[in-house]
């Protein structure tokens, strides 16, 4: 049996939620700027 | 009722909470494998990924065909909306998998069938996207991306078929005769979070899709037919 190896487990297990943060904050991000651009192109 | 930011919020908590739940099951729950020891936990991150990974390239495929016979803008939103969230499942079973290979293989990475078309399907994916990106018309974009997206979708089956044609150090797919019942309700689980996770991107990633299509086309009106209807 293969003995600890936690530290990859720890890092599998930390990657999907930086993994989702990321893109939901890019999602985040790409909102605002359409948002500010529909904004800036009504003026 | 609730608002709309509210209904959003309430809907982001639950898929998290869920997911959250479920990476606890995974890592504390589920029992220790006799062989892979602790290791073999990462099985129930790497796999749900991997799923999401053929899932939403299947939708993408779906819109682009979608695109192809009706025509439709919404169509060729939805195909690139799924295609984005796939790449980045795509992306982190690949790394899921090289933090899975470290230990158990001994090599972070190696040019087995199954790791190489997944990479592949990496690339060509990417490669969809960026292609988007350069293409300034946006009927003739939809049309190319649609034919790039079905084409491309051929490598998809590859994928999943590659661990039987080429038996090689990728072991084959799990079923839930080949494993305890407890970590098959661990991974179950876990798919579902994944997909509970996913299909909260999606829907805000459509949602912004929608929002730039509009932008774009406002931009490529002449500015008297702008007046007023903003």
């Amino acid at each position: 049996m293969i003995q600890g190896g936690w530290e990859y487990v720890r890092a599998a297990y930390a990657a999907p939620w930086i993994v989702f943060a990321l893109y939901g904050l890019s999602l985040w991000i790409r909102w605002r700027r359409v948002k500010k651009n529909e904004a800036d192109f009504s003026l | 009722m609730m608002s709309g930011l509210k209904m959003n919020i309430f809907f982001i908590i639950l898929a998290v909470a869920f997911f959250g739940f479920a990476e606890y099951r995974g890592l504390f729950i589920a029992p220790t494998d006799g062989m892979m020891g602790d290791v073999y936990r990462i099985l129930f991150v790497h796999v749900p990924a991997a799923w999401m990974t053929l899932l939403f390239f299947t939708l993408s495929f779906i819109g682009s065909l979608g695109y192809l016979i009706r025509k439709k803008n919404r169509w060729d939103r939805f195909a690139y909306c799924t295609a984005e969230i796939a790449l980045v499942m795509n992306g982190l079973a690949l790394l899921l998998g090289s933090l899975w290979g470290k230990p158990t293989w001994g090599v972070w990475w190696t040019w087995d069938p199954r790791l190489t078309t997944t990479a592949l399907l990496f690339v060509m994916y990417a490669g969809y996207l960026i292609l988007r990106r350069l293409m300034g018309d946006p009927e003739r974009r939809a049309k190319v991306a649609a034919s790039v997206g079905v084409l491309i979708f051929l490598n998809v089956p590859l994928v999943y078929l590659s661990v039987k044609w080429w038996r090689s150090l990728h072991q084959i797919q799990s079923s839930p005769n080949t494993m305890a019942p407890s970590m098959v309700v661990s991974l179950r689980l876990s798919a579902f979070a994944f997909l509970a996770m996913c299909l909260l991107l999606l829907f805000f990633r459509l949602r912004l899709a929608k929002a730039e299509a509009a932008l774009e086309e406002r931009h490529a009106l002449p500015p008297e037919k702008n007046k007023g209807e903003l």
